[in-house]
């Protein structure tokens, strides 16, 4: 072992620094003692062998490596499921990669309430991903309503009234190493599956249309609150000033001395 | 999947357009109403060529799509005419998303009834057993 060399370039003046080992002398501790290996050998090994498998197994291995999880999320649920995605929980090593777009995600967390009024939202999303497609109902507002399951007049009872739920994550909310836990699992089925049997995947409509004597009526929420007088007051007194126009405007006002009402600003 | 064919939610408008007011559109014209569960999906519109069209004058119900239960001709017959006696008890009452959550969700309850006096039952090969509407059950554990 080398022993640390003192450092090559010190700055006289700045003792912390003086005492502080060089770059070299770091790399020398750190190769003596972290016991270092040569680089791995997996790919030669691989390329004299044959590797015998079965289609299934290989489909569904790339599968599961590789579930594209919708981006959702309604509630709380989702701030857990969004530490998920940064680099201290890292979920890109399981190969899940956020998708914004149902049309390219094979998974969907449900995470967090849902409601009556969010119902035929989720079930679109759901409907417009590819087959095959996987649910996971996160936390207890979507196994059973959850807090709401007691008073809500609108909360939905647990998203498999809503659509197939493929495995249920308990919590409230679940840590974002139980949402590994459920991912794993999930692989786990994701592996047990048959490409013979995706036939069965398929959705049966059962139509049936009557004509009713409803009457039509216009939306109760159309936006045109924003055309109310109120609104476009408060919004033409601010559209003609430039951004900082206000702040700079009401300092001056205070190191003059003068009142608020004599710089003519809304209160 | 069926393609529908919806339309865009009402525009935002903000302080620019303010202004010039934002064309009205007719009462129902074009928005597509739902209410949509597991077994029951109401849409205001009419099927063809297995597509749905927005029609603010009809209703279509779709009965469970996933096959979570084994749907025998006469016990989905029954649903459907309950349907229309539901969506004609309610002549005149204002078309909106809440009327058609409540006939959803009455049939919705219709289908629980059939599934407890045992005309329903819950399908095997379904892609997942959520028995979304309790656990299945024998006499002995009744
Ligand atoms: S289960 Fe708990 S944390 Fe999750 S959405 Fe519901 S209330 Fe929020």
């Amino acid at each position: 072992m080398t022993p640390p060399t003192p450092p090559a370039s010190t700055t006289a003046g700045s003792p912390g620094l003086a005492e502080m080992p060089s770059i070299q002398a770091l790399k020398d501790v750190r190769a003596a003692s972290c016991g270092p290996v040569g680089s791995p050998t997996v790919t030669s090994d691989l390329s004299e062998n044959v590797i015998l498998t079965t289609l299934d197994d290989i489909h569904n291995w790339a599968r599961l490596s590789s579930l594209w999880p919708l981006l959702y999320g309604t509630a709380c649920c989702f701030i857990e499921f969004a530490a998920l995605l940064g680099s201290r929980f890292d979920f890109d090593r399981f190969g899940l990669v956020p998708r914004s777009s149902p049309r390219q995600a094979d998974l969907i967390i449900v995470a967090g309430t849902v409601t009556m009024k969010m119902a035929p939202a989720l079930v679109r999303l759901y409907e417009q991903m590819p087959e095959p497609k996987y649910v996971i109902a996160m936390g207890a507002c979507t196994i059973t309503g959850g807090m709401f399951s007691a008073d809500s007049t609108t909360a939905v009872r647990g998203v498999d009234k809503l659509i197939p739920v493929d495995l249920y994550l308990p919590g409230c909310p679940p840590r974002p190493e139980a949402i590994f836990d459920a991912v794993i699992k999930l692989r786990k089925k994701v592996g047990n599956e048959s490409l013979a049997e995706r036939g069965n995947l398929l959705p049966t409509h059962r139509y049936c249309t009557v004509p009713h004597q409803l009457v039509p009526t216009e939306p109760i929420v159309n936006g045109r609150y924003l055309r109310a007088e109120t609104q476009q007051a408060a919004l033409a007194a601010a559209a003609g000033l430039p951004l900082g126009a206000l702040e700079a405007e009401r300092d001056a006002a205070l190191n003059t001395g003068s009142s608020p009402a004599d710089a003519n600003l809304p209160s | 999947m069926v393609a529908i064919q919806d339309a865009s939610p009402a525009p935002m408008v903000d302080a620019s357009a303010a202004a010039t007011p934002a064309p009205q559109r007719a009462a129902g014209d074009s928005t597509l109403l739902k209410s949509t569960t597991r077994h029951v999906r109401l849409f205001t519109a009419r099927v063809e060529n297995g597509d749905l069209v927005p029609d603010p004058s009809q209703l279509t119900l779709d009965v469970d799509p996933d096959n979570e239960f084994l749907w025998e001709p006469p016990v989905l017959a029954k649903v459907q005419q309950r349907f229309g006696e539901l969506v004609n008890a309610r002549a005149g009452e204002p078309l909106n998303d809440y009327t058609l959550r409540r006939i959803g969700s009455d049939l919705e309850g219709f289908i629980r009834q059939l599934l407890q006096t045992g005309e329903l039952r819950y399908n095997p090969d379904c892609r997942v057993l959520n028995y979304s509407m309790g656990l299945p059950r024998t006499p002995e554990t009744l």
